[in-house]
């Protein structure tokens, strides 16, 4: 396509046939998908007409049926004043049908997979929603398995993740607003939210950051919530993302915000507290008890991923007095003949276990557990034979990163946390491990995520606010809603 | 971000220079007082690579003054020694209270030495250590898990003599199969 949108602003369709084709063959010089079908009605109204729209993007059946055919074989001879309105109202049987001149408008229709009716000696062009490209489907996401509550996931088309959204909340409080941003991709960004339950305040700053956005081009969730993050650098992330719409719905429920991106199953929710970093959806579908137990023990998780190499460095470097003599007796031992420092074999492990594990990540699912016999029990084993590295490291190291793995949405911090401390508790020992945890805390207390603390509902010590945090209160003593909107009514049930 | 890199790698160089390779680990300390010079035996258990082995050595050094035969031992020593984990004093007959005392103050200002050290008397500290361990891999830790098993508590411990300010310590007598506590 010759140029931007934008360049198309302010400039109308002549309502000659001729000249508005070429205007478009002339836009779409170098897309070989762009299709053009003449039409010439002779029966009881004679019109010339053409029909514009890019090859596989529309439903041709449809654009047949609803379209072409009622359009040939229009009889009946009517007074009507406008042939183009005429067509619009009484002959074509597509879903929608909007009039438009302008021809930027247009032009976004026909990459979104609309259709264009150029009408002869008319200056309206009919836009005719026919879309009809290819899905992946409803599946249940990959990344957000559960045993028990809904299997349904997003996909790539915006248009049906919000009708799956639209089926779990039947109000008519549910608002949908469209956003284009990507000057070149020009992609559809849906902002949607509870009329009633969303802050204002935070809504007006979130649509003002889309409108900020300038970007030539938009291609998942991930660029908008790097666009519009207000912490930018911060290990912690400030925007929730999830490809399961019974989360969307339920954050919507809270009074949250979600963004809607074309082309990406994953939708983004605004603002982000960090206590949904512990949370998942199964906590919700199964007995409070179990959930509060899968909790808790994601917080535990937590604090064992980041800072068991630390302070296993920390002891056995600096302060082996903390250490019982049979351990300190085995981790000497083990470690007599290993020619590496106990942090370079620490961070080396680190390493190796990220390389593993993206390298699982990466493989064909039938060479996944081959590799993980390879690179977990074979190299593993024969490092510590060879003397390495030692079994003691070896151990701690595979604990952490376990540990770590039940945390999907805090991987950047736990990754870098944990290089970081152990770097601090090599440093200086259980000294520096306390600094580093003290600035972690202070940071994570700082980050706002729009508008709301990150740490919100942990900052007052009540049971209301502590209910669905650390640990998941059954549902009849739920009855307020996170405080995200000080003029809302809070309670959730009555 | 190359400055960044160098910044990052630089504590990785740092705490290698800082690695001990092996240590000998004190699990029990003797002293004793003879002819104008004072006599410390230190009892040191090394790893070795093979599995579940440990060696048992007896570290000695004679000087004047407590401070300087300490100094003495360590220059001997081929590794560091690491006092975190020893667990008695084993003071010898020629060690009278003054000299007791001596030595219970250079433990606690040694910030190495556990407050929690105990401290026990016998006829030859050399003796003591020269004999095999019975049930763990020093005489030191054998010594421990007996004042463990007592059923009237010792008050041997450092900061417990050192409440008291009239130490009446646990005697160990030598036997031809073992110790035992009188």
């Amino acid at each position: 396509m010759a140029g931007q949108i934008e360049d198309y602003k302010n400039q109308f369709i002549s309502g000659s046939l001729k000249k508005d084709i070429a205007i478009f063959k002339e836009i779409f010089k170098n897309d070989a998908t762009l299709r053009i079908k003449f039409i010439s009605a002779r029966k009881a109204v004679p019109f010339d007409a053409a029909i514009i729209y890019i090859d596989g993007m529309v439903d041709s059946t449809q654009l047949n049926e609803a379209v072409i055919e009622p359009l040939i074989e229009i009889e009946v001879e009517n007074d009507f004043e406008s042939l183009s309105e005429y067509i619009e109202k009484q002959v074509l049987f597509a879903r929608d049908v909007k009039v438009k001149t302008e021809i930027s408008q247009i032009l976004e229709g026909i990459l979104y997979g609309e259709a264009l009716l150029l009408i002869d000696n008319s200056q309206n062009a009919l836009m005719l929603d026919v879309k009809g490209f290819r899905t992946r489907g409803i599946s249940e996401p990959e990344n957000e398995r559960i045993t028990e509550g809904p299997r349904e996931g997003f996909e790539e088309a915006a248009l049906l993740n919000l009708a799956l959204l639209r089926r779990k909340l039947g109000t008519p409080d549910l608002c949908i607003e469209l956003n284009r941003v990507g000057r070149r991709t020009n992609t559809a960004v849906f902002v949607c939210y509870l009329g009633t339950l969303a802050n204002p305040k935070t809504l007006k700053k979130i649509k003002k950051a889309l409108q900020n956005i300038n970007i030539d081009g938009i291609l998942d969730t991930n660029y908008i919530i790097e666009e519009i993050s207000p912490h930018p650098f911060s290990l912690f992330k400030t925007a929730g993302k999830t490809e399961r719409p019974d989360i969307v719905a339920a954050r919507l429920l809270e009074g949250r915000i979600a963004i809607i991106v074309d082309g990406s199953p994953m939708v983004m929710t605004l603002p982000y507290l960090f206590c949904e970093n512990f949370q998942s959806d199964e906590d919700y579908y199964q007995t409070f008890l179990l959930g509060s137990f899968g909790r808790m023990i994601r917080y535990f998780c937590f604090a064992l991923s980041i800072f068991v190499p630390a302070l296993f460095v920390a002891i056995t470097t600096l302060h082996p007095e903390f250490l019982p003599t049979s351990f300190l007796i085995t981790v000497m031992q083990q470690r007599t003949a290993v020619p590496f420092s106990i942090v370079t074999e620490t961070m080396g492990m680190i390493l190796i276990f990220e390389i593993l594990k993206e390298t699982g990540v990466r493989m064909p699912q039938n060479i996944g557990p081959a590799l993980s016999i390879v690179g977990g029990l074979v190299v593993g084993q024969a490092a510590v034979e060879a003397k390495i590295i030692s079994a003691p490291t070896l151990i701690i190291v595979a604990l952490s990163g376990i540990a770590g793995l039940m945390l999907p949405r805090l991987r950047a911090a736990v990754f870098y946390l944990r290089i970081l401390f152990v770097l601090l508790a090599a440093l200086w020992g259980l000294y520096g491990l306390f600094c580093g945890v003290i600035l972690m805390i202070m940071h994570i207390i700082s980050i706002k995520s729009y508008e709301t603390d990150y740490t919100l509902t942990l900052n007052r010590i009540s049971f209301q606010s502590f209910k669905d945090t650390i640990w998941r209160a059954p549902w009849h003593l739920m009855r307020t809603r996170p405080l995200f909107n000080k003029n809302i009514t809070r309670q959730r049930k009555k | 971000m190359k400055k960044l890199m160098i910044l990052l790698l630089c504590p990785l160089l740092l705490c290698g220079c800082r690695q001990k390779p092996q240590e000998y680990l004190i699990t029990a300390i003797g002293a004793d007082y003879d002819g104008g010079l004072y006599t410390l035996y230190f009892e040191a258990v090394i790893t070795n690579t093979e599995k579940d082995s440990q060696k048992r050595e007896v570290l000695t050094a004679k000087g004047r003054t407590l401070l300087k035969t300490v100094e003495q031992l360590e220059k001997q020593a081929t590794l560091p020694l690491l006092m975190s984990h020893c667990g008695v004093v084993a003071v010898g007959k020629g060690i009278s209270r003054t000299k007791l005392l001596g030595i219970m103050r250079y433990c606690k200002e040694n910030r190495n030495i556990p407050l929690s050290i105990q401290f026990i008397e016998t006829e030859s500290p050399q003796k003591l250590f020269q004999t095999e361990p019975i049930s763990s891999i020093s005489v030191g830790y054998d010594l421990v898990s007996m004042m463990r098993k007592t059923e009237k508590p010792l008050k041997n411990r450092l900061f417990e003599i050192y409440k008291s300010q009239s130490p009446v310590l646990p005697k160990i007598t030598l036997t031809e199969k073992g110790y035992y506590f009188e």
